[in-house]
């Protein structure tokens, strides 16, 4: 077991070594423009940009500056350009409201999901599972952004029951809060139940045809015992895996449609603004952040599938 | 507070009256009216809460009366907002008669909010500051007897100012006599903070003011809240009695980025005004539904208009720059804009000083394809730039059907709003033939936008302000003379004149200007709220009715 | 004479072949008939765009009505009015013109848009599949077939790539490129190129597509028919043609099909954030962000082209879905299978 998390922990550090490499080379080499310029305004002179680039170490060369970066990720100095704000700070308080967001939206798309995916695997064939299918698979194919004006439209503009935008901390007021939240989150839902529930209702179906539940049965188990102690329980690992992925997406900030649209000041919002405005610290700090996320959750995941799973968690006893 | 205005101006007024005690609504300068908290939106977060670092429309509206320079703008909108009226300083600068030194004297009794008194020597530092701080605005000041030899070593101060701070007084010698630099006093740049202010960002927690509000409780990049400056009442209101004071007691700004969240928290009473501009698909709605109640429109000294490279084909034939004028009709733009926008076809916006109404190219699009046509131009390939920002697209895609139709293949390029300048003015960028820029003054001085605008100055291999790379010797000679001259009405003559030779060669296209709406909740009686053509809406001028 | 080696089923053809009973299980699928039926009419719908726009709107995609006014029953109605409010649907009212209405302040005829969008929404999902599913195909071969470092090598570029975070490089890489295009040695891309798009979506969708592929192929190296193969002294590429790659066949083209809407939602996700198609190119993506701005008033601009998408995709996930059970009826590759042991569909919202 301490290998195994020893060799993940590992493998998380070249992951992120490799994107925060990745990402600066993007930031760094492809743009068509010196952020010094950016930075001095509409009435720089050389001398302005000569000595902005001074003071930010754009004239240093380039793994100098890419040490100097990663030397303030780990610090948490690192500072965007405009405005002049702590990276870091700025990602903190953006958690609460991708946090929210994201919770929330697992909560409702794992238990709809698993809902979706178990009624249609124990019936079927017959009519409700196509229906759940069909219902599963629209949930995969609408685009966020076709979801989002929509309820947009009818549930807070035409009908006024939801307010169109912003986040309200819990802090603050918590019946705002969840008001604010409610369309975001079946928004990202709605996707993920269709994916969970056919991934589920798939190795359900597997799992049904395998020995050890023809046992079951002969021995004389109920039919919903059966569906329960063995095989959902054991449909349930891939799930966990998937979860673990999933969910640390969403708080890294993959939701940054969603985000945008509902205008929630999330660290998915901020990278994206950040991107699109060339700006390298607040995109490195959300990346790393976020990377970071998805591999400790993902390894996470694993961990507690090696130990749900008997084949590997009696494997290693026996070894 | 607001909701017992009403009930307590009744009863004060009843049973005060007799003491004339102030009631509900403040007053102009008695230290403070009794006006309550409210709460703004801003769309984006300043810059910098730093008078020293910021330049962009929102940070001089936020921090304009927090920061009050040795000059600064009469408290009025339109023409009588531009006048420059002393702030710190007791009077106008005394100007020599060689145009080179400037003379101020401080007033006595002034206290930065943290108490500090005021001494004619933090002016000099301020200056000295805005080098040592790479300040995107240290360029105005470029002009101060040795401020360049400073700028590169950071040692031994900026000779050229000289103070004394017994008798507060500041003289300032230029290497030229110069026509703005009056306007240039009334920056926030050179807005004097206290000496030993570091040379750093103080966003965090911003340097003291002062003037009648300061800034509290920071949250970069995301809200700031403003408080009555103690010093305001205690001693410098008395100093500046015609400074207003203000009628709010507090106020939360707040950074929204989604203007449609901060037209319904308007609508809602939530908050009280939004600093940034109504949504263009909502402008049409609440124009209707409030003007005159809630919604007010002023016009802006801006230009918009399309730059189109003189130095390159197809642009650099005269014949065709004016097929481009005559086939850009202003009232399509003007419905582009949402209604925001007043066309017009000259340089100089209605607002400013020297404007006349220039109109050499009406509408007509068969004439454009004549002239394209007579012109002939090999190179039919061009690329029109703009960036995303909401308008400013639709405007680009407008000229590139517009160019289309008079005979140009064109390619249109989107850039994103921040980054925009920064590519159109960096002659390494390939095919600029021609795309938007929208121009607002610095101060109402034409200058201000015939230099960067049109003279040879403007043109630089990075940071280019002069777009269109229009280079004429004799303009230029005319641009920097009139620079030097106090801006009086020959001189305004002289700038029409320029103006009008500009559009006869067809320079650039120019469409229009911004009308900036404001728009405020219920309780705020709209008719009191001040547009400051150069510093926005003030905060003193918030009043609940 | 040796005998002939083992091949795999799926290699002959025939009316009772592997292939046509697949066909025929298809068919059956009432669900996947219908969904493919879609398919077809969508792109009926914007092939013609080109008819609609010349015979009935009497207008091109973009070309620009500000000013101008139509009649509807002896009325003359703005297009676009003096406050910037543009037309709403018309239907039929105004002979077809504006169909659905203006799509904003240019005042462009939003369905002559909608159908030329469409083109280009479904050129470079279709090609960005394409190109993943050869980039997939080649490298799973090589790594199944050379193993080694090889297959190490590759397998951890997948993984890489597979935990970025994809639509922010996307974005980021759009952005940038869309500004100046490409210029690598003597091939020169312009931003406007959709190229670009295409070439992004492909490589990050690249480890969704090449994981299941590999995998595949790492299974079918292990068989005995390929010793046998190379017994018989066949080289790597005849091995890689001739034996492995019909029995990917049928994965390749689920995978394919699938990757197609996986692109699709991509690319509007991208141009939604302006990373994507540039102007003057359209596709639904930037389309909706055009009318996102307008919900309030003119909900269907934003809505229409949303509406596409989604019926495109569903018809694709359907279709997707219907071809792996006509296919590989008992198999375990399919949408459910993109980690070795593990199923997952890369969530895109946006992938994202």
């Amino acid at each position: 077991m301490a290998r195994f998390a020893v060799r993940r922990l590992a493998g998380m550090v070249v992951v992120l070594f490799a994107v925060s490499v990745l990402l600066f080379l993007v930031f760094t080499v492809l743009p068509a423009q010196n952020p010094a310029q950016q930075l001095a305004g509409k009435n720089s002179t050389p001398q302005l940009v000569a000595s902005i680039e001074e003071e930010w170490g754009f004239d240093d060369s380039l793994p100098e500056q890419y040490l100097s970066m990663m030397g303030k990720v780990l610090t948490g100095e690192l500072v965007s350009y405009r405005p002049r704000v702590d990276v870091l700070e700025q990602i903190v308080e953006r958690i609460p409201a991708t946090l929210s967001l994201s919770i929330g939206a697992a909560v409702i798309w794992l238990v709809l999901g698993l809902a979706l995916g178990y009624v249609s695997a124990v019936h079927a064939g017959g009519p409700l599972d196509r229906l759940l299918t069909g219902v599963a698979v629209a949930g995969i194919s609408i685009p966020v952004f076709l979801i989002a004006p929509v309820f947009l439209y009818v549930l807070s503009y035409q009908l006024g029951i939801f307010p169109s935008g912003g986040y309200v901390p819990l802090t603050e007021n918590p019946w705002e809060w969840f008001t604010h939240l409610v369309l975001p989150w079946f928004t990202l839902a709605i996707l993920m139940i269709g994916i969970y529930g056919r991934v589920l209702r798939s190795k359900m179906l597997d799992t049904m045809n395998e020995d050890y539940v023809r046992t079951a049965r002969a021995k004389g188990l109920s039919e919903r015992q059966v569906m329960t102690r063995h095989v959902l329980r054991n449909s349930l690992l891939p799930i966990v895996a998937l979860f673990g992925l999933d969910f640390g997406g969403t708080i890294a900030g993959t939701a940054i449609i969603t985000e945008s649209l509902y205008s929630l000041d999330g660290v998915g919002n901020y990278a994206a603004l950040a991107t699109a405005n060339f700006e390298l610290p607040p995109v490195m700090g959300v990346a790393l952040y976020g990377a970071f996320f998805v591999v400790l959750l993902n390894a996470v995941a694993d961990i507690a599938h090696a130990y749900l799973d008997p084949r590997v968690r009696l494997g290693e006893d026996a070894s | 507070m607001k909701k017992l205005c009403g009930v307590a101006a009744a009863i004060s007024l009843a049973l005060f009256s007799i003491f004339g005690l102030a009631s509900c609504g403040g007053d102009d300068n008695d230290g403070g009216g009794n006006g309550g908290s409210m709460k703004v939106t801003y769309g984006t977060f300043p810059e910098a809460l730093d008078p020293a670092l910021d330049y962009t429309a929102e940070g001089w509206t936020a921090m304009g009366e927090v920061y009050v320079p040795l000059l600064t703008y009469n408290h009025a909108e339109g023409e009588e907002g531009s006048e420059v009226v002393p702030g710190l300083a007791e009077d106008l600068p005394e100007i020599s008669d060689d145009g080179t030194t400037y003379t101020l004297t401080l007033r006595e009794g002034l206290k930065y909010s943290d108490g500090t008194p005021v001494k004619a020597s933090d002016f000099a530092a301020s200056i000295e500051r805005l080098f040592e701080i790479n300040s995107p605005g240290s360029f105005f000041y470029s002009k101060i007897v040795g401020a360049e030899e400073f700028e590169e070593t950071e040692k031994g101060g900026i000779p050229g100012i000289e103070t004394d701070d017994q008798t507060g007084e500041i003289s300032i010698e230029l290497t030229a006599p110069s026509s703005t630099f009056t306007n240039e006093l009334a920056m926030l740049f050179a807005a004097p903070l206290p000496a030993d202010t570091p040379a750093e960002d103080q966003t965090a927690d911003p340097a003291p003011g002062t003037g009648p509000y300061m800034i509290s409780a920071v949250k970069s990049g995301r809200s700031w809240n403003y408080e009555r400056n103690p010093q305001w009442a205690e001693a410098n209101s008395e100093a500046m009695p015609d400074y207003p004071s203000g009628s709010m007691d507090e106020v939360e700004a707040v950074v929204i980025d989604n203007p449609e969240s901060q037209v319904n928290e308007i609508e809602q009473g939530e908050a009280q005004w939004m600093q940034n501009l109504i949504p263009s698909g909502r402008y049409a709605e609440i124009k209707s539904e409030f003007e005159g109640t809630q919604f007010k429109s002023s016009p802006t000294n801006s230009t918009y208009f399309f730059w189109l490279n003189n130095k390159e084909a197809p642009f650099s034939d005269v014949k065709v720059r004016q097929a481009v004028n005559h086939a850009v009709n202003g009232e399509a733009l003007e419905r582009i804009y949402a209604g925001q926008l007043t066309a017009g076809q000259q340089v100089l916006p209605p607002g400013m000083p020297g404007y006349e109404q220039i109109e050499l190219y009406p509408y007509d699009l068969d004439k454009a394809k004549e002239l394209v046509e007579e012109a002939d131009p090999e190179d039919r390939e061009v690329t029109v730039w703009t960036n995303n920002e909401p308008q400013t697209k639709e405007a680009g895609e407008y000229l590139e059907g517009v160019l289309g139709e008079i005979g140009f293949e064109v390619t249109l390029k989107v850039v994103n709003a921040e980054n925009y300048f920064g590519i159109v003015g960096d002659e390494s960028t390939p095919d600029l033939d021609a795309g938007f820029i929208a121009w607002f003054q610095d101060y109402p001085n034409p200058n201000n936008f015939l230099q960067p605008l049109f003279s040879s100055e403007g043109i630089a291999p990075t940071g280019a302000t002069n777009l269109s790379r229009f280079s004429n010797p004799e303009v230029d000679e005319k641009i920097a003379e009139l620079g030097e001259q106090p801006l009086g009405s020959e001189q305004e003559e002289a700038y029409a004149e320029l103006d009008r030779q500009l559009m006869e060669e067809a320079a650039s296209a120019p469409y229009g200007s911004l009308d900036i709406s404001t728009f405020v909740s219920e309780e705020i009686d709209l008719d009191k709220v001040i547009f400051n053509p150069t510093l926005g809406q003030f905060l003193t001028s918030f009043e609940y009715e | 004479m040796a005998p002939d080696p083992p091949t795999a089923a799926p290699n002959r053809v025939g009316a009772h072949g592997p292939w046509a009973r697949a066909g025929r299980r298809f068919l059956r699928n009432r669900a996947a008939v219908a969904a493919a039926a879609l398919f077809v009419l969508i792109v009926l719908f914007v092939l013609a765009a080109p008819l609609w726009a010349d015979h009935v709107a009497g207008t091109g995609p973009n070309k620009s009505h500000t000013l101008d006014k139509i009649e509807v029953d002896g009325e003359q109605r703005d297009v676009v009015n003096v406050e910037g409010l543009p037309l709403g649907p018309q239907w039929f009212d105004a002979g077809g013109k504006f169909f659905l209405g203006a799509d904003g302040r240019l005042g462009r005829d939003e369905m002559v848009r909608l159908m030329y969008a469409g083109r280009t929404s479904l050129l470079v999902g279709v090609g960005a599949a394409l190109l993943t599913s050869m980039l997939a195909v080649v490298l799973s071969l090589l790594a199944g077939y050379y193993r080694g470092w090889v297959d190490t090598a590759i397998a951890r570029t997948l993984d890489v790539l597979w935990s970025l975070p994809v639509f922010l490089f996307g974005l980021a890489i759009g952005i940038s490129l869309a500004l100046g295009g490409l210029e690598v040695g003597p091939i020169a891309i312009s931003g406007g190129s959709l190229l670009i798009p295409i070439g992004i979506i492909a490589v990050f969708s690249l480890p969704y597509v090449a994981r299941p592929i590999r995998s595949q192929v790492i299974s079918l190296t292990e068989m005995e028919f390929l010793e046998a193969a190379r017994a018989q002294g066949a080289g790597p590429i005849r091995v890689m043609w001739s034996e492995i790659l019909p029995n990917l066949a049928s994965t390749i083209i689920v995978f394919t099909t699938l990757a197609i809407a996986n692109s699709m939602l991509f690319e509007a996700g991208l141009s939604f954030l302006g990373a994507g198609v540039q102007p003057p190119n359209s596709s639904w993506g930037l389309m909706i962000s055009g009318g996102v701005d307008l919900l309030k008033t003119q909900p269907l601009l934003a809505i229409a082209p949303g509406l596409m998408i989604t019926l495109t995709v569903l018809s694709l996930n359907l279709i997707g879905d219907g071809l792996r059970s006509a296919l590989d009826p008992h198999s375990r590759t399919g949408i459910e299978e993109a980690r070795t042991g593990a199923v997952s569909v890369k969530p895109t919202e946006g992938p994202a």
